[in-house]
């Protein structure tokens, strides 16, 4: 652990600006450090706002959301950054891989260029050169015959060859954080297994952080040294993957891990989480997640638990959490 | 098992014809030669990747397409041999529900209107306030209540959407309900309680399922059999534990493996690992051979045919019965 994090997330908040001036509060109180080279999952449902924090990092945020709180990337909050300056750190010290390569990627540009691009405007290559790059990349994301691959445009390829191209794209600039946002949800299982093998593989080589969105706890495990949950727009509980996933402390991890489909004995259920993820302008007063809590109190109701960090390096959102570290 | 099956699958093939501005049509073989049978009260899953014609098996079961070769029969009647008006009258017997729950539902009607959509096919349909009747019950079946027949879908959450699928599946009171990636697209805890409900309705009115998936979790939890298809063919087949616990055709293992589990962590050992997929070459053999840890000189030669390995068990592989000894695996 050096001094500084590479990433050090403090009081996010990102809200969006709703007609009549009100705001609605997405994001509240995030906080996480990412340490250079490390790997953080970050699972929820959908609607839990992980997607936002991702894009929030990336200083993508669509122009109706305000963030406060910082975003430090080695020290320099983001936040505070003009978007020229965004721009030079996009691409160059953050990558992103998109959910659906399909979109993500530019239709009427060959995957070589599109992939060349970053090189040219970032380390002001030129084409030629940046072309050849590409070419290798290609070959590291393990794409079979890379140098005509290069050539050829997006709708040429299967799913996983794009999502692929997605990570050499954001691969080419060598970025010390890594931001793939459910980067295999849209794959099947055998390739889901061999991209998330070369994500790991290129991470470790050039030494990245990587910061993985699902809503998969399998593909976390499988990734992720640390893993936060979040729910409604807040953590609810990070830690050690291993050690959250075998000894969850808040009750919406429990709930998560038991919903899980696995065998059952005959006649037997799966657990579940009574009702639905509740919107965010439906939130119950006091604990988010009260009114589907099995284990709630009254307290729960009377105002939002604060979060608790023990020595052990957890952290959860739960009283009865609070009250068990107490005794 | 003497009793006949509910659902009775014969050598069915489908080729899909793509015409090319020049040059010859080329055919695409979706589905070749799959036989498989579902009993009554069974839920059968069937298990694949994109493209291995599972969703060409689910709309030719339900007679929504018409096969190149082989029958589907359904409670003793041969479904393409039978007249369209006596199909029609069929079809209150088996109903699908779709994957996508927010493209299945038509938004502009209320959501007592498309619950009670099938009814208008019955021989003897219905009068207005039976049907009411019918759809408040079917809503309450499952989870949902009698008064959101009034609202429209875009109020409900996926979740919500997809019960709301099965109630118009159900409301026929059909004996097989074919449920294609019915589940893939919602989330965890609302999974979950899906899973339950299609269980309960299994349990409480013997409705049988075809249930389609691409994620052998969902499917180890809810069927009884299980069969895994790979290009198009049936590769093997078995009661799901045994299946995902011994699996006795590699790419079954393969997919075992490949899935992610949360009591696994960090990377599989590369052994675990599936080698890439070669280009698919159309020549005879066994079409898993380029990917296939144990492929031998006869993969290549000679198609492995479907054939029974254990009580029960079915695998088309030529080393199925090595596959069969080996130690079974500790997860």
């Amino acid at each position: 652990m050096t001094d500084t994090p590479l990433l050090s997330v403090r009081d996010l908040s990102v809200s969006i600006r709703l007609g009549g001036g009100s705001r609605m509060p997405i994001l509240t109180d995030m906080a996480f450090d990412l340490d250079a080279g490390d790997t953080l999952g970050v699972v929820g449902e959908s609607g839990s706002g992980k997607s936002l924090l991702a894009l929030s990092i990336m200083g993508l945020l669509p122009g109706v959301a305000e963030a406060s709180g910082t975003i430090a990337l080695a020290g320099e909050n983001l936040l505070d950054a003009s978007e020229e300056r965004l721009c030079s750190i996009r691409g160059d010290r953050i990558g992103m891989i998109f959910q659906e390569p399909m979109t993500a990627l530019n239709p009427a540009m060959t995957i070589g260029d599109q992939i060349a691009e970053g090189l040219v405007w970032h380390r002001g290559l030129f084409w030629r050169d940046a072309r050849a790059k590409a070419v290798d990349l290609l070959d590291q994301v393990k794409m079979p015959d890379a140098r005509r691959r290069a050539g050829t445009y997006p709708h040429e390829m299967s799913g996983g060859q794009r999502q692929r191209v997605g990570i050499a794209i954001a691969l080419a600039l060598k970025p010390a954080l890594l931001i793939a946002d459910e980067p295999t949800t849209a794959l099947d299982v055998t390739v889901q297994a061999e991209v998330l093998d070369i994500l790991d593989d290129l991470a470790r080589e050039y030494g990245m952080a990587l910061l993985l969105v699902s809503h998969d706890l399998g593909v976390i495990a499988r990734m992720c040294r640390r893993m936060l949950v979040m729910y409604a727009g807040r953590r609810m509980e990070d830690g050690e993957t291993r050690d959250v996933l075998t000894g969850p402390r808040n009750p919406y991890t429990r709930g998560l891990i038991a919903a899980v489909p696995k065998r059952i004995s005959d006649g037997g259920r799966l657990a579940t989480i009574r009702g639905r993820v509740p919107g965010f302008d439906q939130l119950p007063p006091g604990c988010v997640f009260s009114n589907r809590c099995p284990d709630v109190i009254d307290a729960c109701h009377a105002g939002e638990p604060g979060w608790t960090s023990s020595a052990d390096g957890r952290g959860v959102r739960c009283i009865r959490a609070e009250e068990e570290e107490k005794q | 098992m003497n009793t006949t099956p509910l659902l009775d699958i014969r050598a069915l093939s489908r080729d899909y014809v793509s015409h090319s501005l020049f040059g010859a049509p080329h055919h695409t073989r979706a589905l070749d030669e799959v036989s498989l049978t579902v009993d009554a009260g069974e839920i059968f899953g069937v298990v694949g990747e994109s493209g291995c014609g599972k969703s060409t098996l689910a709309r030719l079961a339900m007679a929504l397409d018409s096969p190149t070769a082989g029958h589907v029969i359904f409670d003793g009647d041969d479904l393409f041999s039978l007249p369209p008006r006596e199909l029609m009258r069929r079809r209150e017997n088996f109903q699908m529900v779709f994957q996508d729950p927010f493209g299945s539902l038509d938004p502009r009607q209320k959501v007592g209107r498309i619950v009670a959509e099938p009814l208008h096919v019955l021989a003897r349909k219905p009068g207005r306030a039976e049907i009411k009747e019918r759809v408040a019950d079917m809503l309450e079946s499952v989870g949902l209540k009698a008064e959101h027949a009034e609202r429209h879908p875009h109020e409900f959450s996926g979740g919500q959407r997809q019960r709301i699928a099965i109630a118009r599946a159900l409301i026929t009171e059909p004996k097989l309900v074919v449920a294609d990636e019915a589940v893939s697209a919602l989330d965890l805890s609302v999974q979950a309680q899906v899973l339950n409900l299609l269980m309960d309705l299994r349990e409480r009115r013997g409705v049988t399922f075809l249930f389609i998936t691409h994620n052998l979790a969902v499917v180890d939890c809810i069927a009884d059999r299980v069969g895994v298809m790979y290009r198009g063919r049936l590769v093997e087949t078995g009661p799901a534990h045994a299946v995902f616990e011994q699996p006795l055709h590699p790419y079954t293992k393969v997919l075992a493996d490949a899935e992610p589990s949360i009591e696994r962590f960090g990377r599989p050992q590369p052994s675990e690992s599936a080698p890439p997929p070669a280009p698919f070459a159309e020549t005879g053999g066994c079409a898993f051979r380029d990917r296939c840890p144990l492929a031998i000189a006869r993969c290549v030669a000679e198609r492995p045919e479907l054939r029974t390995i254990a009580p029960g068990r079915q695998a088309a592989c030529h080393r199925a019965e090595d596959m069969a000894a080996r130690p079974v695996s500790a997860d």
